[in-house]
């Protein structure tokens, strides 16, 4: 291989970087060594409190054990060490500009070390009932449910029903408080019944608990806890990360309060990823509050706004049934009524929610009689959130009442900007839309929303007929709709199709396979929307969330531990037609890719115990890996995990403990300045961030932004 | 006379009925709003018992009504298996006899 001489310009330059140590006055730089020598591919973390809001910075040693934070703001920092096969390094303190020799601490045993592992090292020892348990034959047999007909109906359980909110794993989890146990007089069993009932989320962890035994659940989950605090350790161990996992830069600010949690963030609009650049972070609270958390990362400075909601009548989570909290008591933590669960910037800088307006039961333009042209096709008589947009410039709030649910928002790149939305659970069966030119033209809401069935042409005509219901025969002079509805949603880039994904069955709690939907809308969606349905391939399954790339190809996460990519054009088969009604015609369009980490023993080890909220495509190269990049939510690895030439790198964020996020979005700030002027944006999305680090109540949801430097001493 | 008595107990019927039914009514409302239907329905484990099997565990028993308002709003174990009921200190006196009252029946829609 010859180098050109750009190449070698490029490695002198890096060379005399290295041994000169040429940081800049707003750098830290210097080397990492332990009784070893050197520590290659070990974080060095800096944090102040000195700016408005509590600031900090993470980088990686390269393989000599230097490293350099590049581009800290004037303060008082503390620097320390963590790294696998470690245990922290005393913190000292150090200023921009500084040079430092810091000393890592070798682990001294394996319990030490296993602390700073990501969470799935510790949840992949859970215990899942065996293969053969299945079917379940209920409380009197074996206790496992007889609706868990399969192991991955438990697996998608523990993970899209319990690990999509918790960081399963972390130390706040894997052990039980004091509180807990001394509520269940000792019994772990009892003491996480009690904590399953803990705080405001406690309805939803029942429904989760009930699908899960709730007996045998709770004595799996109690048995995990009870054998580590007996000192089980890991029986897998993390890599140090390597290769370009060291050029990356994490920057995190704390944002809203330590009683708030956030379900997502935003920078920019995903299709144009220059608009709003330095500009606000614009969080979504979901239940917590109604006070929408802002970062501004130029001034870091943490501010909110609060969402009004239409309906006076709108219930507050204060009056949600719970138990006690180990952290907060008997107190309610939560008062949010707007359900603020994600957001979405448009094209000139304005940011849309999916949240709650009113009580569930829909005006009655939604319900049947009325003359709405999408009423007339499936009247709704219920929808739990709704939409509202924020301008930044006027500082006015716009409320709309929507027929449908929603819960994921993206823009469509049509010339009515239409919002396209996902309901989240299957029980509407309805993709909902927004026509926000229309809308904001008029203001008429009423005229600007639509929403169709998700109808599937399985006479293979090629257009919408009458169709038969979800459980009822094929019928070849009609099509066949399907009960389900979109939870992760997107507009294809290349054409007019809306991409959607339905939950599997331990989200949905239906006994029907999670699918990749391609709907088509057609001239009057209501009436010629049309949709083709796609079954993950044998042995995978639990989609969650999905992002279109450039070309078309479809990306998703798989709970049975896969990133995944769908190619359309790779089937071979016809798309219409009977033998497409359940989504099994099309297993060549899929590609697998394996998520690093332990599999749960007695599980196909071809997939992994990692599992990822949500996937996005960075159309434009935000993070520095490429164009086209996929990047997932990894929550077991606590980690943005990204498919770079077919090969997984994995950006974990060691600090706080239990890194949990739920997607990204990726901003470029300045084109011309390299990657210092480009990032990717996400927030704490744990419900718990008391969860985090070592289990604190003084832990504040935060916002990260990561970037990827050419290498490991750039500044 | 005859018929003026059956007349007379036809109306105290048809109204204690009526009565009955918004209070019925009222009461599964008043379950759904207070996040009982979370961990309970009418028939068969959920999390807790179902309510059919307790108003079957209770019937005819003096001192039943009292016994559970105590049990919901303080808490309870044991009686149903491991899984504990949280305490509802939120769920005024009133609504408690209106709760469990209704359970006591059966819990019936009407």
């Amino acid at each position: 291989m010859r180098l050109s001489s750009l190449q070698v310009l490029l490695a002198t330059v890096y060379f005399f970087c290295g041994i000169a140590f040429a940081n800049a006055a707003s750098d830290i730089s210097g080397t990492v060594k332990s009784p070893k020598g050197p520590e290659a591919g070990v974080w060095v973390i800096a944090e102040t409190t000195d700016l408005p809001t509590k600031f900090g910075k993470i980088v990686v040693t390269d393989d000599q054990g230097r490293f350099l934070i590049p581009g800290l703001p004037s303060a008082n920092y503390q620097i320390w060490v963590r790294g696998y096969g470690l245990v922290d390094s005393t913190k000292v303190s150090a200023k921009p500009g500084d040079s430092l020799n810091l000393k890592a601490v070798i682990a001294p045993n394996a319990k030490a070390a296993a602390e700073y592992y990501p969470g799935m090292y510790w949840y992949s020892m859970l215990e899942i009932p065996k293969v053969s348990d299945f079917p379940g034959t209920g409380e009197k047999g074996n206790g496992v449910p007889p609706f868990m007909k399969q192991q991955y109906y438990w697996v998608d359980t523990v993970k899209n029903g319990c690990q999509s909110c918790h960081a399963l794993g972390s130390k706040g989890i894997r052990e039980v408080p004091e509180k807990f146990k001394q509520m269940g007089g000792g019994d772990s069993f009892a003491a996480w019944a009690h904590r399953t009932q803990a705080g405001q989320a406690m309805p939803y962890m029942a429904l989760v608990l009930g699908r899960l035994g709730p007996d045998k659940g709770l004595t799996l989950y109690a048995d995990w806890t009870d054998r580590i605090a007996k000192g089980e350790l890991p029986f897998a161990k993390p890599e140090r990360p390597k290769g370009i996992e060291r050029n990356a830069v994490y920057t995190m600010w704390d944002w809203s309060t330590p009683k708030y949690y956030m379900h997502d963030a935003i920078s920019t609009d995903k299709r144009n990823p220059k608009l709003n650049a330095n500009g606000l972070i614009y969080g979504a609270p979901e239940e917590s509050t109604d006070l929408v958390p802002t970062l501004d990362p130029a001034k870091h400075v943490a501010a909110q706004v609060r969402m009004p909601y239409i309906d006076p009548n709108t219930p507050s989570q204060k009056t949600t049934p719970m138990g006690p909290s180990a952290y907060w008591g008997d107190e309610a933590i939560w008062d949010g009524h707007t359900s603020i669960h994600n957001l979405i910037y448009d094209e000139t800088g304005r940011v849309w929610f999916a949240a709650r307006m009113g009580v569930a039961s829909n005006p009655d333009f939604c319900k049947a009689g009325s003359d709405h042209p999408s009423a007339k096709v499936v009247p709704l008589n219920e929808s739990v959130r709704h939409l509202s947009m924020y301008d930044p410039k006027t500082k006015e709030w716009s409320l709309i009442r929507t027929c449908f649910s929603t819960h994921h928002l993206y823009f469509a790149r049509d010339k009515d900007n239409t919002l396209w939305t996902s309901a989240g659970p299957p029980g509407s069966g309805v993709v909902g839309w927004l026509n926000t030119k229309k809308y904001l033209e008029t203001k008429d809401e009423k005229a600007s929303q639509g929403w169709t069935p998700i109808i599937v042409d399985t006479n293979g005509n090629g257009k919408r007929d009458a169709w038969v219901g979800p459980n009822d025969p094929l019928d070849p002079n009609k099509d066949k709709r399907i009960m389900a509805a979109f939870y992760g949603v997107q507009p294809s880039p290349i054409d007019d199709s809306i991409w959607g994904q339905a939950m599997d069955v331990g989200f949905s709690r239906i006994d029907q396979p999670g699918y990749l939907i391609r709907l088509t809308p057609g001239s009057d969606p209501s009436n010629t929307a049309l949709a083709e349905i796609f079954q993950p391939p044998e042995g995978t399954f639990g989609s969650r969330g999905l992002d279109v790339d450039s070309k078309g190809v479809l990306w998703t996460v798989l709970s049975s531990g896969h990133m995944a990519s769908f190619d359309r054009n790779k089937c071979k088969g016809p798309m219409n037609g009977p033998t497409t009604a359940e989504g099994k015609h099309c297993p060549e369009g899929w590609t697998l890719y394996r998520l690093p980490g332990p599999q749960f023993k007695g599980v196909d080890p071809k997939g992994s115990a990692d599992g990822a909220y949500y996937i996005w495509v960075d159309l434009y190269n935000t993070l520095g890996l490429g164009k086209d990049v996929p990047i997932a939510s990894s929550n077991g690895g606590e980690a943005l995990v990204a498919l770079v030439d077919g090969k997984l790198i994995s950006l974990h964020v060691p600090y706080p403990m239990g890194f949990f996020t739920k997607n990204v979005d990726g901003r470029i700030d300045d084109e011309n300045a390299g990657w210092k002027g480009r990032g990717v944006w996400t927030t704490t999305g744990t419900r718990a961030p008391f969860h985090s680090g070592d289990g604190s109540k003084d832990q504040n949801p935060k916002v990260f932004k990561v970037q990827i430097r050419p290498n490991p001493l750039a500044n | 006379m005859k018929k003026r008595i059956s007349l007379g107990l036809l109306l105290v019927s048809f109204g204690t009925a009526s009565a009955f039914a918004q209070t019925n009514q009222e009461a599964a409302a008043l379950a759904n709003q207070s996040g009982c239907l979370v961990c309970h329905k009418a028939d068969g484990k959920l999390v807790g018992p179902g309510f059919k099997e307790v108003a079957e565990k209770y019937k005819d028993q003096p001192g039943a009504l009292e016994m559970l308002i105590q049990k919901v709003k303080k808490g309870g174990a044991g009686t149903w298996g491991r899984i504990p009921m949280p305490a509802h200190p939120q769920l005024s006196d009133e609504s408690l006899n209106t709760l469990v009252s209704w359970v006591l029946k059966g819990v019936p829609a009407q």
